[in-house]
């Protein structure tokens, strides 16, 4: 059982966040990745892709028991060859995203907990970063403020990550 | 159950991107209502009903994006096209100097045999227009492709071309069902089955 | 596991049946439906593409060896289920999708009820709870595989043996029908 990598979607579909994790050595449990490399790469894009295809479909093919509830049916995870792909999308509609190897059924409490837990005392509450982060096209040559780039954020969701048995 | 269609056909939309590709069928279509699939999965849907000898046909056309980044993925969307339909823009020579670029994609990834249809679209900017009527027409009829000018403001022509393009599908799939049944041993070209139909039923017309 | 929709594509991605055997799904349009089977179809070429990108290392030839290996030492190809690479399923609040290939690209698309949920994703705090359910999603593809293998005999049986069947065009088999009926009940 793995977790490869994760990903943070804003509402305006930029990859806002974007962690993998190389598993090079399981004997002392270090492991290496990259932040923030692939934001605007083919494979972000195409995720998104997906997410918002399947998103639709969810919603589309049935309806909520609640007929009242704004709520419609929520996408929780797919699996694409040896891959599987969680998902939770906040009432603000940030899109957080998991891959893991097929073994793993359910990541909606991790996935609860990186938002609600990490995200919300990180990001959110930080009067440092931004509410919306510019779109790619908009930066200048120095600015990288398109992303996530606060260490306490990427420090600490690491070691939550990784201190999970099925890291 | 599919009670609703006799037949469903697969028309594919190509150029590059600006060309105009989905203007051109706005009215075509059955019902206005597009989801903006286009720009995160590289393709879009729509969708005409017609009737052909009283049989109800669906024209599912494949409205492809012209990007660079979709264009691994668009070439699964070639498989099993009935038609394609490659679009450039009369103001733009470099989108008609492309048009050779996807009829190799299209030699690449299409079913051989496939029908195909040129189509100029923005042509009643006529005071910058750039790529002459002859010269694609002079073009077009080298590579024996039927091709027409159109705008987003008559597209009536094309609708037209659409509907004559069903109508020549449906007549091959009846000629390429009849000679593979009736005489096999012949040597006419519709025994080559190209397009990877059933030769051994031997009637067109589905069952209903 | 209840199956509510039974649909089958084209290779080229077109919808060709499309029955709700169980209620319990949303009644859509007819071209809604061509829509949804096309993003589906979409999406499956995509994963296809994104399957060897998304941890950096490729696995694709090894996928894509299996079936061919086996093929030529044996002479038979042992599952049906050629989807190795593609999407294989969506797990939502309110329904399970299974997507399943045949070598010749005709794909199956199987609806069933969700899993039952074990715990509410707000209240429980235990990660432990996670892994407790660990293997479920893949012991549901599995018996969503039995449907498929079931439906892909009835398939070949009684619409590639009929001889009225046009190649790629919808299927309005009524015997058909009724097979797939008697599968699901």
């Amino acid at each position: 059982m793995a977790i490869y990598s994760f990903f943070i979607f804003d509402r305006h579909c930029n990859c806002i966040y974007n962690r993998e994790f190389t598993h090079l050595d399981h004997t002392n449990g270090t492991s290496v990745g990259q932040v923030n490399r692939n934001n605007d790469s083919n494979t972000s894009k195409l995720l998104f892709g997906i997410l918002y295809s399947l998103k639709t479909i969810s919603s589309k093919l049935i309806d909520s028991e609640e007929s009242e509830s704004i709520i419609s049916n929520a996408l929780k995870s797919f699996t694409i060859g040896n891959y599987r792909i969680h998902y939770l999308e906040s009432l603000t509609r940030l899109k957080f995203v998991l891959v893991s190897d097929n073994d793993i059924d359910n990541l909606q409490t991790v996935l609860w907990e990186l938002y609600s837990n990490y995200f919300i005392r990180n990001v959110v509450q930080n009067s440092l970063s931004p509410v919306e982060f510019k779109q790619s096209d908009d930066i200048k040559e120095n600015e990288t403020s398109g992303k996530i780039n606060n260490s306490n954020f990427i420090n600490e969701t690491d070691d939550f990550l990784q201190s999970l048995p099925f890291f | 159950m599919n009670n609703e269609y006799d037949y469903l056909f697969k028309l594919l939309l190509i150029g590059d991107s600006g060309v105009g590709k989905s203007c051109l069928l706005l009215r075509f279509a059955d019902d206005t209502y597009t989801p903006d699939y286009i720009s995160t999965i590289g393709v879009d849907f729509k969708i005409r009903t017609i009737e052909l000898d009283h049989k109800t046909i669906k024209l599912q056309i494949w409205d492809t994006a012209g990007q660079e980044r979709f264009r691994t993925i668009t070439s699964s969307y070639y498989r099993g096209a009935h038609g394609i339909i490659i679009v450039y823009d009369v103001t733009d020579q470099e989108s008609f100097n492309n048009v050779k670029q996807w009829l190799q994609e299209i030699d690449r990834y299409a079913t051989g045999g496939v029908m195909k249809l040129l189509v100029g679209n923005k042509a009643d900017l006529s005071d910058k227009k750039i790529v002459d009527y002859d010269a694609a027409k002079e073009f077009a009829d080298a590579l024996d492709i039927p091709f027409l000018e159109t705008s987003a403001l008559s597209s009536t022509n094309v609708e037209q071309a659409f509907v004559t393009m069903a109508r020549q599908i449906k007549a091959q799939m009846s000629s390429n069902v009849n000679a593979g049944g009736a005489n096999n041993a012949n040597a006419g070209k519709n025994n080559v089955n190209l397009r990877g139909q059933s030769l051994t039923s031997n009637q067109s017309n589905s069952c209903c | 596991m209840k199956v509510y929709s039974i649909y089958i594509l084209n290779k080229a991605g077109g919808l060709i049946y499309q029955n709700d055997v169980n209620a319990g799904l949303n009644k859509l349009s007819a071209n809604d439906y061509l829509v949804l089977a096309g993003t589906l179809h979409g999406v499956h070429a995509i994963s296809a593409r994104l399957n060897p990108t998304i941890n950096g290392k490729d696995t694709t030839s090894e996928a894509n060896a299996s079936p061919n290996a086996q093929i030529l030492t044996t002479g038979r190809f042992q599952d049906s289920n050629g989807n190795r690479s593609g999407l294989h399923s969506i797990e939502t609040d309110l329904f399970n999708l299974y997507v399943f290939q045949s070598l010749t690209g005709i794909k199956f698309i199987v609806i069933t009820s969700p899993n039952p949920v074990v715990y509410n994703i707000q209240t429980v705090k235990k990660r432990e709870d996670v892994i407790a359910s660990k293997g479920e999603l893949n012991k549901s593809y599995e018996e969503a595989n039995g449907v498929f293998k079931q439906l892909y005999v009835i398939y070949s049986d009684y619409v590639m043996k009929d001889p009225f069947y046009s190649l790629d065009m919808p299927i309005k088999s009524h015997l058909f029908d009724a097979k797939v009926k008697e599968l699901i009940s």
